[in-house]
């Protein structure tokens, strides 16, 4: 299975990362990791790709990193579509002092555009 | 969270304790939930529980033992009266404040666990009384604000609806919640109030929500309290709301009351 996960460097996002990450190596599913621009997060995009790269590395698998320009939700969609992913995963979205959860402008747009799977990581 | 607030606040709110009867003429009570010592967590809760939270015949029983407790608490009893449920269950004798405050977090419980699943909005309340319980221990920490609203009519007292004010850096975040028997019934209003109230005495002046975009009627009510809708897109929809400091608290802007007092002067 070819896997489209996306990050923009919130907690839930890096949540995904790692998750996403392990099954893949328990799997062997095929992984491309996009790192989108996420107003919301006030990481920055080269250090979450650093991340994801030290991610990919430590599991040790074979799981590419690109940093991917624009507006997520429309992107991660139109890359999903164009290079034929079967699944595109995201983080499952903040949560409040209350424990409220928001998912988020990404995942609203994902959920609701794309033509493939979407996971939601919680 | 940072938000924009308004410029003005919203004055009027009055804490608990307020008394009546909703649209549906139950007599409701609605009160400040203060928290237990720390310390004592959840002793009271515990040890009522020591059957099993699973026994759908148990789970009215736990707020039954605990709120004789309360009532005994809450009443004026002669000297060397005892609480009745200190021989109860194996629960130990409640004392004063923590007796109170175990036996509405009991209640409150039993609320939730009544709850619809429907009414689950953004991830909350959670189902389970294990689930419930973990996530009261979030809202009813020592730092948070809480009042509780009671069907007077029930025998013991019912938990009906809970408000809760949250921190969240310089703001609160609030939600409120209310059985779906007693929804539509006024008692959703009572309680912003009687919370905002209460919240407003202990010192929170920015409040702060989210609320499905398509929760019309939930949005309408917190309109009518005062809030004011932020932001844009998406599935959530922010509002807040601000709190007066000391003298802006009457009815009416210290401007208009100057506006008031010079007109008099005229005749």
């Amino acid at each position: 299975m070819k896997l489209l996960l996306g990050i923009g460097g919130s907690d839930d996002s890096l949540r995904a990362l790692s998750v996403t990450v392990e099954r893949a190596r328990a799997t062997g599913d095929e992984l491309v990791v996009a790192v989108v621009e996420n107003p919301d997060s006030s990481r920055d995009p080269d250090g979450v790709a650093d991340r994801a790269r030290e991610a990919v590395a430590d599991a040790g698998i074979d799981a590419s990193v690109r940093r991917v320009e624009g507006d997520p939700g429309p992107q991660l969609v139109e890359i999903a579509e164009t290079e034929e992913f079967d699944r595109i995963v995201l983080g499952g979205g903040e949560t409040s002092p209350m424990g409220k959860i928001n998912p988020g402008r990404i995942a609203e747009f994902v959920v609701l555009n794309a033509p493939v799977t979407v996971t939601l990581v919680r | 969270m940072s938000s924009r607030y308004p410029d003005d606040p919203t004055v009027g709110f009055s804490p608990p304790p307020v008394e009546f009867r909703d649209r549906e003429g139950r007599p409701i009570a609605i009160r400040t939930l203060e928290p237990a010592e720390p310390g004592h967590g959840r002793a009271g809760d515990g040890s009522a529980d020591r059957s099993g939270g699973g026994d759908g015949a148990e789970t009215g029983s736990e707020a039954r033992a605990e709120a004789r407790a309360e009532a005994e608490v809450e009443t004026v009893t002669g000297p060397g009266a005892e609480p009745e449920s200190a021989g109860n269950a194996g629960a130990a004798a409640p004392t004063g404040r923590d007796g109170a405050a175990n036996a509405a977090r009991a209640a409150l419980v039993d609320m939730y666990d009544a709850f619809d699943p429907a009414d689950r909005a953004q991830g909350i309340p959670p189902s389970g009384r294990d689930r419930v319980r973990d996530w009261l221990d979030t809202v009813l920490a020592p730092d948070c604000y809480n009042v509780v609203a009671w069907d007077r009519g029930r025998d013991p007292g019912r938990a009906v609806g809970h408000a809760t004010l949250v921190p969240d850096d310089d703001a609160y975040e609030l939600a409120i919640f209310v059985l779906q028997r007693y929804q539509e019934a006024g008692i959703g209003t009572r309680l912003l109030r009687a919370l905002l109230g209460h919240g407003r005495a202990s010192g929170v002046r920015r409040v702060w929500l989210s609320v499905e975009r398509w929760n019309r009627a939930a949005i309408a009510l917190y309109r009518n309290i005062g809030f004011e809708t932020v932001g844009e897109g998406g599935f959530e929809q922010v509002m807040t709301l601000r709190l007066a400091d000391g003298d802006e608290n009457r009815d009416g802007h210290p401007d208009q009351d100057r506006d008031r007092d010079q007109n008099r002067g005229r005749g």
